[in-house]
């Protein structure tokens, strides 16, 4: 998960509390001394108890499908290390505050694109079914118009006009609707139990 | 490590703090990274403020299992070029992007890490798995 680690415009500088609330890591800040939980991002004790970092859009990728969206990204300067990681047994979880919705990746593999309303925005879900590294939640609401996008060979495709968006980027490619972007929304992959933890109320899809 | 300690002076007493931290743990090699890595400029984790020693009634399902920075976060990270990297095609990574630059963070060293204090287009973003 990636936060912005800034509170009233002021930086914080975080740590790591040796402690786990839910199952979750928990953070301490330099400054206060205040405890915050990982996946709801909020302090739970001391000064800046109920206060709450802004979760940033992140992705979750093979390398390869991350430098091939990305080519000019930098790397983060380690040795080689390698994950054993199923994300098969993980959801893309979309967080729009109010509301919070994990979609299945196996479910997600079998359609490409999931096209729903989370918190009143109107959302598409999209992931690579023979990569489930690279995926992507999008807000549907361009400048004037919300479109329907459907998975094709060509990218995603707006259904009424067959405008092609970059599936991962969002950027248009061809079509009547091409100058647009579609904006990328805060999501991240978890465990199913993880989410049932932070987010009772949340919804799942499939339902 | 950090690229930007650049003095004699400070090498020196990073490698003494290093080979002390092997010596009292034995060489593990989480503890003598942790050592080398600590940034010097940073308050010690004992010098602040810690609702959990001072009593604060703690929410059900709390567990302090470690002190704090025993996992050491990632406070200096320093970065490469894509193509200076031999990662595996489906490694997996963490990636943010911004307007103009993109970082990937290997899901494996965040496995050992678990937190980056790091920045992206100057604002200021921490990283976690």
């Amino acid at each position: 998960m990636v936060h912005r680690r800034e509170l009233n415009g002021e930086e914080l500088i975080l740590g790591n509390q040796g402690a786990l609330w839910g199952n979750a890591m928990t953070w301490w800040d330099h400054d206060t001394g205040s405890v915050w939980s990982q996946p709801i991002g909020e302090a739970i004790l001391g000064p800046r108890k109920g206060e709450r970092l802004e979760l940033l859009p992140s992705t979750l990728s093979t390398w390869q499908g991350w430098r091939s969206a990305h080519p000019e990204t930098l790397a983060l300067d380690v040795n080689g290390f390698r994950s054993g990681f199923d994300l098969d047994d993980m959801a893309v979880v979309a967080d729009l505050g109010t509301e919070t919705v994990a979609y299945s990746i196996p479910a997600l593999r079998d359609v490409g694109v999931v096209n729903d309303v989370i918190a009143g925005t109107e959302v598409a879900v999209v992931i690579d079914p023979d990569d489930p590294g690279r995926w992507a939640v999008f807000s549907r609401q361009l400048d004037s118009d919300v479109v329907d996008l459907e998975m094709s060979v060509e990218g995603l495709v707006d259904i009424a006009t067959g405008t092609v968006f970059d599936p991962f980027l969002g950027v248009g490619r061809s079509g009547p609707l091409a100058d647009q972007v579609l904006d990328k929304l805060p999501a991240f992959t978890s465990f199913p139990a993880d989410y049932r933890t932070f987010f009772p109320d949340g919804r799942t899809w499939p339902s | 490590m950090d690229s930007r300690r650049s003095s004699p002076v400070g090498l020196v007493l990073a490698g003494i703090v290093a080979v002390a931290a092997v010596a009292v743990i034995g060489g593990r090699l989480a503890a003598d990274e942790a050592a080398a890595d600590r940034p010097l400029e940073l308050a010690a984790p004992y010098e602040v403020y810690d609702p959990v020693s001072a009593g604060e009634p703690l929410p059900a399902g709390f567990r302090q299992l470690l002190g704090r920075d025993q996992i050491l976060p990632v406070y200096e990270p320093v970065f490469t070029e894509a193509s200076r990297v031999d990662w595996p095609d489906d490694m997996l990574v963490i990636g943010v992007a911004g307007a103009e630059e993109a970082k990937a963070y290997p899901v494996a060293h965040l496995n050992r890490r678990e937190m980056v204090i790091d920045s992206l287009e100057g604002i200021p973003i921490l990283v976690t798995w």
